[in-house]
């Protein structure tokens, strides 16, 4: 049963995913500007141009040009970057591995970060402690991302100097240097998606602890602290893993724009330079593989959900 | 119990990483040069491909030119220890550096000043200087002896010297194409690879060969490039970075007050453009070109576009406080004139034009503005258009009739004549003209250096009044290093970047 | 047949006002403030938007320059009083037509059903997949260099942003009630498809739309702020708030007033609606989703 429904979402997702390369080449053929000119620059020959230009089948028809890409893609074969002639499978390794590395850190710090305020504020709801947390994490919620990554940067690189200023990672960068390189971006990016879940959490959190098995167990003699851990947060959790799926997709898009203040190498700043430099090859694989990030994280959250509910359910009884 | 154990593991950790931070850069002794961009994957190891500021730091760290130019624009002998021209100034000798060596060891040669030079003029390779260097015929460049070469030019080139600083001609060593040099650069550079790896850094190790004894200090040096500027003056200010250039005016008025830093600008800079088509109306009536210069406040546009951090300039390349100068004051702002003068062309009630800026050079931006709400008071309601950074240069740039742009210091021929001759490559203004143009050739051809300077000044003059180009001032090139740091100056002109000499304690 | 008065559920304005949650009125009372300022704002300015040489280059907080002195010598504070209206313009115009399309498309596709659903869903979950910034990237260049910076671009791109994530809302809401009795009878009498989503489907899902409208104008601000950070932002010297944040934010350690100004300013205007929204979202018994996605 469980595995027909994946296949089915399986299904649909590879859809999607097709719609995406159809949508993504469209947008980018219709992106004014001559990609030759804009490749080998102002002063290149007419000679150099055609030959680019031939090289890159742009004198087909557009939908041509779509299949034969989308061939290739299926076999495996990627592509070459415009600007650096590099394959482009050379080139997106390392940067989905950084930004791998760094989502995965933004993500570990976001947990604590989002459950701590919540569950203080669940305990003492209503109290100043409660409202005073709701305007911190309502600020830092409205704040421009930019603008909190800046502050961030200038708190803990001017006035306190404990971080690097950048977040610049080669391979050569050992263990130590990479978690220092890490903090203010990760950090940046788990404040933006805390934020939202921990208000969501304090209120889930809230109805739980009102509701009635929790009121059962008190009764019984748990303590506050038991009751709020194994009980209540549980059961909160699930409808957060909504927002939490959410958040991940946060991290496609606020990912770039922490990458740029920090100059971390990762895959944010490849598709956002791509486009800017009409690197056409490079701008398709890199959007369909965001849009691929995007998809398989709704479709994990969504078995999530389906998987852990029945078992809630179980305990509840 | 498990209370109190996360916020322990937590401590720990940060005891752990945050022990190991010092207080300046560590670890690797490396000095590190931070630049205002790094291009992650056009990289170029080619020096005739020099598109953005990582290219050029790169490119400079290891190659070098036969010349290069000091802050009052006179060549300064680098690969080239002395040279000579005949009485007409068509035929030149350039007598080689002895004891040089590339980093593979071979000796500098003249076959290497020849197949450079070559490479710079042939067309196929699509160099930015085949038009500057378009009076080198490629088969009249002669290796005489291993340090020896003569050049024949087509026509007297007085200022051949000049010329050969142009970033472009950097040397390199013979038979080396683009292929082999993306893989191992060879040059006569400071610093030296032994393969080139396309990344977020470049690392170079010192040349142990290098010809200026006793340099470099370091043992090797690191470029890489933060776009975001508040992160990099952050990174200077605690220690991470040694060097950086080519700041913007916020940045250098920001680190001038810390006393960890020391601030160093440039005496001359970049001119500063906003640059009309003389052919296209409304521009193409001299009154409307004379009152669009007329309403600029010159010294309120250093002020506050460049924070001080420059001079005024006179509507043309040539700076006023250069010998060459045509006139030493600065022209005074008049609104009545230019309202006056509006009239006469027809515009009575006022002019409307656009302006096409970006922020790819910072400093463009602010002039853009403040040219705005200078020109408003004259009734030229100048809209601007801000378009992207990227593009700009390649689609805005020398298309449209009203724009802003910003040129390297040179020296004043070849700063009156790049964007300026009937057959500039860069024709920013549209303007050809026959006078002026015979005005430079004489110039170029005159050997007497007083006659020389009144010829250029009449050029000036005539472009200041009769030409499309607004340059309302010049921003000094600044760079900052850490206090224990010496050794590096910036040069009036961005391509003459040196650090061969710099080192820290 | 439910109409619009029902959609709702308000009786009595007494009644609404006190069952208000407290949040919802904080919200009101600061979109309000935020309302006043922009509409009086440029008429107590001390200075002009554009006005340069109001005093010395980048200069901190005082009392003649409440929020110091920009680069190019214009009061901050000023601009940002002039920028008010435009922010909230831009954002409501933004949101407004994002969730016209939205609305439409998701309501259609619910209504229609089958393969046609099927396949607009496919493009909606296409669209809401690519990352907003890419979005809003490709359609800056697509516009080409002479509309990079007008407000109107602005108002699409937000309106590109918001319409797939708006439709799908749109049709989750739908597809509750187009199964319903009096959708399937009007259905059978005839009535063409616009006709019934205009009079059956829009009010019945208008509390969930309006909630959703409200958060999303919330974050356009910040949606805006964010492009103009990247450099796609609106032309100068517009004093859009997030424009200035970025155009500023070089002089954060010269003169911090300069950024926070207009940043601040930004932040509690986005509190303001989301306030506001949630308000709304808990009176109209909807569950809210704060995230952007």
């Amino acid at each position: 049963m469980i595995l027909r429904l994946v296949g089915l979402r399986l299904f649909t997702a590879a859809l999607t995913l097709l719609c995406v390369s159809a949508i993504v080449f469209m947008a980018v053929e219709i992106l004014p500007g001559d990609v030759a000119s804009n490749v080998l620059g102002q002063f290149s020959s007419e000679t150099a141009r055609a030959a680019l230009r031939e090289q890159l089948h742009l004198d087909e028809p557009a939908i041509e040009r779509y299949f034969l890409w989308l061939g290739n893609v299926l076999r495996g074969n990627l592509g070459i970057a415009l600007s650096s002639r590099r394959p482009i499978a050379d080139i997106l390794w390392p940067r989905i591995t950084n930004t791998l590395i760094l989502s995965a850190a933004a993500v570990a710090i976001y947990i604590p970060l989002a459950l701590f305020p919540a569950v203080v504020q669940a305990v003492n709801r209503n109290r100043s402690v409660d409202h005073l947390i709701s305007v911190i994490t309502l600020l830092l919620a409205s704040i421009p991302d930019f603008l909190l990554a800046l502050l961030l940067l200038i708190i803990f690189v001017v006035f306190l100097p404990l971080l690097p200023a950048v977040s610049i990672v080669t391979p050569s960068t050992d263990l130590v240097g990479w978690l220092k390189a890490l903090i203010l971006p990760a950090l940046t990016l788990a404040i933006v998606m805390a934020v939202y879940a921990a208000r969501m959490l304090r209120d889930n959190l809230i109805d739980v602890l009102e509701a009635q098995h929790v009121l059962m167990a008190r009764l019984r003699g748990l303590p506050e602290r038991r009751v709020m851990w194994i009980h209540a947060l549980p059961n909160a959790i699930v409808p957060t893993l909504n927002v939490t799926a959410l958040n991940f997709t946060y991290l496609a898009g606020g990912v770039v724009i922490v990458e740029k203040v920090f100059g971390f190498p990762g895959f944010g700043s490849l598709m956002i330079d791509a486009i800017r430099f009409r690197d056409v090859p490079l701008v398709e694989i890199t959007v369909l593989i965001a849009s691929c990030v995007y998809i398989l994280a709704n479709l994990l959250a969504d078995l999530a959900a389906i998987l852990l509910i029945p078992k809630l359910r179980q305990e509840r009884a | 119990m498990r209370k109190w154990l996360n916020p322990a593991i937590m401590i720990l950790l940060a005891a752990a990483v945050f022990g190991t931070v010092p207080a300046r850069a560590q670890s690797d002794n490396c000095l590190k040069v931070v630049g205002t961009d790094w291009a992650s994957e056009q990289q170029s190891v080619d020096p005739l491909i020099n598109n953005n500021v990582a290219d050029l730091m790169r490119l400079t760290t290891i190659y070098e030119k036969l010349v290069e130019l000091d802050n009052g624009y006179q060549p300064i002998p680098v690969l080239a220890e002395s040279w000579e021209s005949d009485a007409a100034g068509s035929v030149w000798t350039f007598h080689l550096r002895k004891g040089v060596k590339w980093h593979d060891g071979r000796d500098f040669t003249a076959k290497d000043v020849v197949w450079t030079l070559k490479r710079v003029l042939d067309p196929k390779l699509e160099s930015g200087a085949a038009a500057t260097l378009s009076m080198l015929d490629p088969d009249k460049l002669e290796a005489v002896d291993n340090h020896t070469v003569r050049i024949t030019t087509k026509s007297p080139t007085v200022e051949l010297p000049i010329l050969l600083s142009s970033k472009y001609t950097a040397m390199v060593p013979d038979g080396m194409n683009r292929e082999t040099m993306q893989k191992k650069p060879v040059g006569t550079g400071p610093y030296m690879v032994d393969e080139f790896v396309t990344g977020p850094k470049f690392v170079a190790k010192r040349n142990p060969n290098y010809w200026k004894s006793g340099l470099p200090k370091a043992p090797c040096i690191e470029l890489s490039g933060i776009t975001e500027s508040v992160a990099r003056v952050a990174a200077l200010q605690s220690g991470q970075a040694d060097l950086l250039i080519f700041l913007e005016p916020s940045a250098t008025a920001t680190l001038k007050n810390d006393p960890r830093v020391k601030v160093m600008n440039s005496p001359g800079g970049s001119v500063m453009t906003l640059s009309m088509w003389v052919d296209t109306p409304p521009f193409d009536k001299q009154q409307v070109r004379q009152a669009m210069k007329l309403v600029v406040d010159r010294k309120k546009m250093v002020e506050a576009a460049l924070l001080g951090i420059g001079a005024p300039g006179n509507d043309n390349p040539v700076p006023p406080n250069s010998p060459d100068a045509y006139r030493t004051d600065i022209i005074p702002r008049d609104v009545e004139k230019a309202k006056q003068l509006l009239k006469e062309a027809g515009h009575p009630d006022g002019l409307s034009v656009d302006l096409y800026t970006s922020e790819s050079i910072s400093t463009m931006v602010p002039i853009a503005q403040l040219y705005q709400q200078m020109a408003a008071d004259a009734g030229i309601k100048v809209n601007i258009i801000m378009s992207p950074a990227d593009s700009y240069w390649n689609e805005i740039w020398l298309k449209r009739p009203f724009i802003t742009s910003t040129w390297g210091g040179r020296p004043t021929a070849e700063a009156l004549s790049i964007a300026y001759l009937t057959k500039a490559q860069f024709p920013e203004t549209h303007w050809y003209r026959k006078d002026y143009d015979a005005l430079i050739v004489k110039a170029n051809g005159t050997v007497d250096p007083a006659e020389r300077r009144k010829i250029f000044q009449q050029a000036q003059k005539l472009l200041a009044e009769e030409g499309g180009v607004i340059v309302p001032a010049f921003a000094s090139v600044s760079a900052a290093m850490r206090k224990d740091c010496s050794g590096y100056e910036p040069n009036n002109n961005v391509n003459n970047n040196d650090f061969s000499g710099f080192h820290c304690e | 047949m439910i109409g619009w008065a029902g959609a709702f559920g308000i009786s009595q304005p007494r009644d609404f006002w006190r069952s208000a949650p407290r949040n919802f009125k904080i919200g009101l009372a600061l979109l309000v403030a935020y309302l006043a300022i922009a509409t009086i704002g440029p008429f107590i300015a001390p200075y002009g938007a554009t006005e340069i040489g109001t005093g010395p280059p980048v200069s901190g907080m005082s009392l003649q320059h409440p929020m110091g002195v920009d680069q190019i010598g214009r009061d901050v504070f000023s601009r940002v009083l002039y920028g008010a209206h435009l922010v909230i313009l831009l954002s409501l115009a933004g949101t407004a037509l994002g969730l016209a399309l939205g609305s439409l498309i998701g309501l259609l596709s619910a209504y229609v059903g089958g393969f046609f659903d099927e396949a607009v869903q496919r493009i909606i979950e296409a669209f809401v997949s690519i990352p907003y910034i890419v979005l809003g990237l490709l359609a800056v260049y697509a516009a080409g260099p002479e509309f990079a910076g007008r407000p109107a671009l602005m108002v699409l791109v937000i309106a590109i942003v918001y319409a797939p994530r708006i439709a799908r809302m749109a049709r989750a809401a739908a597809l509750d009630i187009v199964t319903r009795d009096y959708v399937t009878a009007a259905r059978l009498r005839g009535e063409r498809p616009m006709s019934v989503i205009w009079h059956d489907l829009t009010p019945n899902t208008a509390s969930t739309l309006l909630v959703e409208f409200a958060l999303r104008t919330g974050y356009a601000p910040a949606l805006i702020a964010a492009f103009g950070f990247l450099g796609f932002g609106v032309q100068p010297p517009t004093p859009e708030w997030g424009a200035m944040i970025s155009e500023n934010r070089n002089l954060i350690l010269l003169a911090p007033a300069t950024v926070l100004g207009p940043g601040l300013s930004l932040a509690f205007l986005v509190i303001a609606v989301n306030l506001t929204a949630e308000g709304l979202a808990r009176m109209l018994g909807q569950s809210v989703d704060l995230s952007v996605q």
